[in-house]
């Protein structure tokens, strides 16, 4: 066959493309032609070059260029929310209009048959019934200027429960008006309706979580971007939530994923003493990510803080605090911020 | 023989689970509002984007238009995205239905008479921002030389050795008969020896 047959057919042989009668047909002739194995050598190479030099180089830009895609979806969901917005605020408006003529309406027809309406209110009112759970049965009392028709309307209201004084104390949820001085309790008015019981104890727990007092409030610090944790630590540090998930205690999820970050970060600026698998992860974070010293210090100080004020160990408080006073003695451009944390823990352990 | 991008794929197949469950993690975070592990797949995949879409396109600023759409649209499209299967591949499936219409109109726009007038020139060829980024001269040299090519060639070019596809899906992806694959890699792979003959 021509030799141009052969060659044009190379490309394909070394690709592996080829039946693979052709691919032995194409290996006999390059036992025969110096051209043909030549030019297979410059493919060879060019695949080396390929692997050598097609490859994009680290750089700035794709931190920046990332940064600017991320920006991109936030405006993107600004604007999706905008709209909805836009959208909600005309439809509303078309409500609001036929709630207006609807109301027009019924006005009208309240005018035209005002008799009628004032003859139907003096008929009995059926009355509405709250079970409360855990309350004393209250009655709210009637003042005595109230006409007539407001006692109707009152009277229709009335409040049921079986708990005690005590269980009231708990209450957070309940309406604070069942707590007004002004109500009282006339036997004569109380109504028993029948009521769904519901014991202290199974609601107790709901109370609890309610009533808990708030967590000290977060320190004003900037949050430095995760960028110091690979993709391995930020995936292990996702099922840390789930992990504290069981606790029902949003401090400890918090207090766990500190922790976690603390630990990632006292890794990365201690590499000499972990073993080789952490140090590796500490190499590649440093050299991916262009990590500098200040960085690591400014994200160490927010998992420190948030720690000493989450945390009831005393020891892991003092640690944290006696980083944080470190870091405030020195002359660097974080002492401030480690100040402005050590100010928010004044008063814990003392 | 190819025997460099089947070495690559074995190496890759060997980590490729840890890879994928790894990934899957990040994307299954995306899709719960995540948009930290949603930035975690953006620096994970941009660089290897880039280059397959620049590989095809030959241009910077169409490059990063048509990468940032594409984790845009990836964004927008998580929901419907499957977590059993590869993030990247349906990546650049949404980039590569955003720069079909772009090389169809490169291509339309560059019949061989022109080509013949104009001349194979990697030398003359510009990269733009994109030489800020490279290392060495080495580096230069071929990416003027993969741009200087005939958008039909390169972008046969860049599947092959970029995207690692064989000649099947090249030509379901451009839309083009097998052997018209294998002539024109062909031809891209003649011109590369000879403009980079001293390199190789």
């Amino acid at each position: 066959m021509d030799h141009s047959y052969y060659r044009d057919r190379l490309s394909a042989y070394f690709d592996g493309e080829l039946p693979a009668g052709e691919q032995r047909e194409i290996k006999l002739h390059l036992g025969e032609c110096r051209e043909c194995r030549e030019l297979l050598d410059k493919m060879a190479g060019l695949d080396r070059l390929v692997s050598e030099h097609g490859d994009l180089p680290d750089d700035g830009y794709w931190e920046q260029s990332a940064r600017r895609i991320e920006a991109q979806l936030d405006r993107d969901q600004d604007e999706s929310v905008t709209d909805t917005r836009e959208r909600t605020t005309w439809q509303g408006l078309r409500w609001k209009l036929a709630a207006a003529a609807a109301s027009i309406a019924v006005l009208t027809f309240i005018a035209v048959h005002r008799g009628d309406i004032l003859w139907n209110e003096s008929q009995e009112t059926p009355s509405i019934t709250i079970h409360s759970p855990g309350i004393p049965a209250l009655k709210p009392e009637i003042p005595a200027d109230v006409s007539p028709r407001e006692t109707k309307k009152q009277e229709g209201v009335q409040v049921s429960s079986g708990g005690t004084q005590a269980d009231e104390q708990h209450d957070v949820e309940l309406s604070p008006r069942l707590h007004a001085p002004t109500v009282s309790e006339p036997a004569d008015l109380v109504a028993q309706p029948e009521t769904v019981a519901i014991t202290p104890a199974e609601w107790v727990p709901d109370l609890k979580l309610t009533a808990k007092p708030k967590a000290a409030a977060t320190p004003d610090i900037p949050a430095v971007e995760n960028e110091l944790l690979t993709d391995h630590d930020y995936i292990a540090g996702m099922d840390l939530p789930e992990k504290a998930a069981t606790a029902h205690d949003r401090d400890t999820v918090e207090l766990a994923r500190w922790r976690y970050i603390r630990d990632s970060l006292v890794a990365l600026t201690e590499p000499r003493q972990l073993p080789k698998a952490a140090r590796t992860v500490a190499a590649e974070s440093r050299e991916g990510l262009d990590s500098t010293e200040v960085n690591i210090t400014m994200r160490l100080i927010e998992a420190y803080c948030h720690i000493a004020l989450l945390t009831d160990d005393e020891n892991e408080y003092h640690q944290a605090t006696d980083f944080l006073q470190e870091t405030a003695t020195g002359r660097t451009s974080l002492s401030e911020q480690a100040k402005v944390c050590l100010k928010q823990l004044e008063g814990r352990f003392e | 023989m190819g025997k460099r991008i089947r070495e690559e794929k074995q190496a890759l197949s060997v980590n490729q689970s840890e890879v994928n469950s790894a990934e899957q993690r990040l994307v299954e975070a995306a899709q719960n509002g995540d948009k930290k592990a949603f930035g975690r797949l953006i620096r994970r995949h941009q660089k290897m984007l880039f280059r397959f879409v620049y590989g095809l396109l030959g241009s910077f600023d169409a490059t990063e238009d048509i990468v940032q759409e594409a984790f845009v649209k990836a964004y927008g499209a998580l929901g419907s995205f499957r977590t059993d299967s590869a993030f990247y591949p349906w990546l650049s499936t949404i980039a590569r239905n955003s720069a079909y219409n772009h090389i169809s109109r490169e291509e339309r726009k560059e019949s061989l008479d022109r080509l013949q007038e104009k001349g194979y020139d990697p030398q003359a060829t510009e990269l733009g921002p994109l030489e800020r980024l490279l290392d060495d001269e080495a580096q230069v040299r071929f990416m003027k030389a993969v741009k200087a090519l005939p958008a039909r060639y390169r972008s046969v070019f860049v599947l092959r050795h970029f995207e690692q596809m064989d000649y099947g899906r090249i030509a379901d992806y451009l839309k083009i008969p097998p052997g018209t694959v294998d002539s024109r890699l062909y031809r891209a792979r003649r011109m590369l020896v000879e403009s980079l003959k001293d390199l190789l």
